[in-house]
């Protein structure tokens, strides 16, 4: 089924079906969800990624195309099938391997130093493709991800808020319980003063 | 074809060129400003709330495609371009980078933290002499106290509260203590123009700590409006602050505070998407004008006997550097940055770190300059500084428990049970300068226009390494006192070597055999030419230096205007009373 919940599906503009596939299914891994409480995949973090590779990513789109290559031609050695169509149990085990393989694993702040060499390509992959399902999960809607504040609602976060009040500051509120905006929702209510 | 001629061109319109801009504009100087960054206006920043274009993407941060800065460890290595700041990862923590750019600079992305330096801090070296011999210091630091004192600043860091807008509790007022603020404050001449912001809601929790615990937490001075000042709006408490520009304009950044009154002036024309890439003398030696890349990317020069350098304290000694101004050696010597010594931690019940300012919290300064105690081990002190909002998903999820997992299920639920939870705190402690730690030109890397990059030469050392682990302690006693049972600490050699708050390469002093500048900024070299902002400074504590650095620009244009026989115009709306 592609990228999303129900009957939401968006076109592609650079990744083809199979790579969307692919990169829904390890958005499924990052973030795992369903329609009751979604994740990464809900969230619709692969459409994020298709808009940003053919925009301000577009260097990295030969790199997204090597390394879901990459990707399949090793889970089809092992398990003799592409990534996506592996059982959830046996993807995280090869994410596993290929985040172990990174130089990485303490944080985003400590592995800045990722190559793009051959060598360490799907585990470099792994960081980088991480990092743009995060963007694509908790990053504004206005991004192609972060279907309905799916993100924002799993953190408790409200978003593109123009301000709070002092009564929404005091210790104590729950804060899942305020209204959640996005750019758009700014864009539409213009709580700017137009008189400036 | 004649060279066109102005009376004054300006580097960088951030914390300082704008100040200056308005100060020279103001006086009557006909000015040119160059900002290699885009001429901002509010509008621009009225959709900000975007970790994607800000944080993720960097719209306000220099690239390190188009503005490359190198870093090695030692002079035994080979610079490579920031490994934290580029790479398939893309932009990192603005933290970790050089400041914005476009006008405002600095001041764009900045907190707002707006802390005056207290007294100790401009005789560090004696101080630490006084106190623990001179052996203590390590011997290779250059390490000099400043040319001045607290006294002689006072009067400045009071202009840049007053003219830039800080919302505060003052501590003592005229030698008068005052209930409510930090109680080791300093004398000054009169209240903060603005009360202190409303606390965001996880600062109750430290500040009560760290009372229990003794400490005398006091209100963050704030660089952004607690009520509407200065014809600008106060903060909606949006939350979206540090690394963000603000789209009310209620943060003091430069470009909505002295721009507007310079370029009301009529006197002062802004070139965006310029940058100057060298200062040229005139056959007397002296300040001449400069030599700048329009946005066309053509090379042209522009003629006048005052130029001022104010494009940060790094690019000001690549521009020295570039210029061939350094016949003592001085420049891209004594460098000097901060180590945040961040704290993380899970508070017992939601604190709702997103809603407020960062600054919107305590700091205690029991533990500053040279009150750190006995047996620490450590030389300095430094503030602890509570961090408790201002911390978005993107953000949350890249300073995550290390020990927690990266994704999968637990990393859902860790995120789900833990984000609205978060608490930060800091410390900043600064290297001494040495011999060792100094920036020049790259050998090898250039920017797209063919000029040599920055090249920084940077390690922690033994001494910076136990102040972390000191404060680090402390830290972890006070969180203990919040409830807070889950928590993690930066390594205490941080793989970082920026921190927007580098000091002390175009240093400032009376000796012209040892400094750069002298105490009003202008080059002991060249005489006309003015090389301001952190760069300035010869030693670095605790502190945010952003206060301190503007202080120092409002120095610098009086002593400049002087000069030219004019005098520096106070604000009107700096003029009042608290209101």
């Amino acid at each position: 089924m592609p990228t999303g919940s129900g009957d939401r599906v968006e076109a592609l503009t650079i990744l083809s079906e199979e790579e969307a596939n692919t990169i829904d299914a390890i958005a499924g891994r990052i973030i795992p969800g369903d329609t009751a409480d979604p994740g990464a995949r809900e969230a619709g973090a692969t459409i994020y990624i298709d808009r940003a590779l053919g925009g301000f990513l577009r260097e990295l789109r030969p790199v997204y195309r090597r390394a879901i290559l990459g990707l399949d031609a090793l889970t089809q050695e092992r398990h003799g099938a592409a990534f996506a169509e592996l059982e959830a149990e046996a993807q995280d085990a090869v994410l596993a391997d290929l985040e172990r393989g990174g130089q990485g694993g303490t944080g985003d702040t400590e592995v800045r130093d990722v190559g793009w060499d051959e060598g360490s390509l799907l585990s470099t992959f792994f960081e980088v493709v991480r990092e743009h399902i995060l963007q694509g999960t908790f990053g504004d809607p206005a991004y192609g991800g972060n279907r309905d504040l799916v993100g924002w609602r799993l953190l408790g976060f409200p978003g593109a808020r123009w301000g709070y009040t002092l009564k929404e500051m005091a210790p104590g509120v729950d804060a899942r319980s305020l209204p959640v905006k996005s750019l758009a929702d700014l864009r539409r209510e213009r709580p700017w003063d137009d008189s400036e | 074809m004649s060279t066109e001629s102005v009376d004054a061109v300006i580097v960088g319109l951030g914390a300082v060129g704008a100040i200056l801009a308005e100060k020279l504009a103001t006086a009557g100087l006909r000015t040119v400003a160059f900002e290699k960054g885009e001429h901002f206006r509010d509008p621009d920043f009225r959709f900000k709330h975007d970790e994607i274009r800000y944080y993720a993407r960097g719209a306000i941060s220099p690239n390190m495609t188009r503005d490359p800065v190198t870093w090695r460890a030692t002079s035994r290595d080979t610079a490579a371009v920031l490994p934290w700041s580029s790479g398939p990862l893309g932009v990192d923590e603005p933290l970790f980078g050089m400041p914005a750019i476009g006008t405002g600079g600095g001041t764009l992305h900045w907190g707002g933290a707006a802390f005056r330096f207290p007294a100790p801090e401009f005789r560090m070296r004696s101080a630490i002499v006084e106190r623990f011999g001179a052996g203590a210091l390590p011997t290779d630091t250059t390490l000099v106290d400043w040319p001045f004192g607290f006294d002689e600043i006072e009067r400045y860091y009071d202009l840049v509260e007053w003219e830039q807008g800080v919302s505060g509790a003052a501590g003592n007022v005229a030698g008068e203590p005052r209930d409510g603020g930090n109680p080791f404050d300093d004398p000054r001449t009169r209240d903060y123009p603005m009360p202190p912001l409303h606390a965001a809601p996880g600062d109750r929790v430290f500040a009560d700590a760290a009372r229990r615990l003794g400490y005398h937490p006091y209100p963050i001075p704030a660089a952004i409006n607690s009520v509407p000042f200065a014809n600008r709006s106060a903060c909606t408490y949006c939350g979206w602050c540090h690394g963000f520009p603000c789209h009310v304009g209620a943060k003091s950044s430069t470009h909505a505070t002295s721009l507007p009154v310079a370029l009301a002036t009529g006197n002062l024309e802004v070139r965006a998407q310029s940058r100057v890439c060298q200062v040229n003398r005139g056959p007397d030696g002296r300040a001449g004008g400069v030599t700048y890349f329009g946005p066309d990317g053509v090379r042209r020069e522009i003629e006048a006997p005052i130029v001022v350098l104010a494009a940060y304290s790094l690019e000001n000694a690549r521009l020295l550097l570039l210029s061939d101004l350094n016949a003592n050696d001085q420049v891209g010597q004594h460098f000097m940055t901060h180590n945040f010594g961040w704290f993380n931690g899970v508070l017992p019940e939601d604190s709702n770190p997103f809603v407020g300012t960062l600054v919107a919290g305590s700091a205690l300064d029991d533990l500053g300059a040279d009150r750190v105690p006995d047996g620490a081990g450590v030389l300095w002190g430094s503030p602890i500084v509570g961090f408790p909002t201002d911390i978005q998903p993107l953000e949350a999820v890249h300073s995550m428990n290390p020990e927690a997992p990266r994704w999968g299920v637990g990393f859902k639920e860790w995120l789900r049970t833990n984000y609205r939870r978060l608490y930060r705190m800091y410390s900043q402690t600064a290297n001494f300068p040495s011999a060792r730690h100094r920036v020049d030109l790259d050998p090898t890397v250039r920017d797209p226009w063919g000029v040599p990059a920055l090249r920084i030469t940077h390690d922690w050392d033994d001494h910076d390494a136990r102040s972390v682990e000191f404060f680090a302690t402390v830290k972890e006693r006070i969180a203990q006192a919040m409830g807070i049972r889950e928590s993690w600490q930066h390594a205490s050699r941080p793989f970082y070597h920026l921190s927007t708050h580098e000091c002390g390469v175009h240093r400032m002093g009376e000796n012209p055999a040892e400094s750069v500048v002298d105490a009003d900024g202008q080059s002991h070299e060249c005489s006309g030419l003015w090389v301001l902002g952190g760069g300035q400074f010869p030693s670095f504590g605790g502190y945010n230096p952003t206060l301190t650095i503007q202080a120092l620009a409002y120095r610098a244009a009086e002593a400049l205007l002087e000069g030219v026989g004019a005098k520096m115009e106070p604000l009107e709306w700096a003029k009042g009373g608290p209101v």
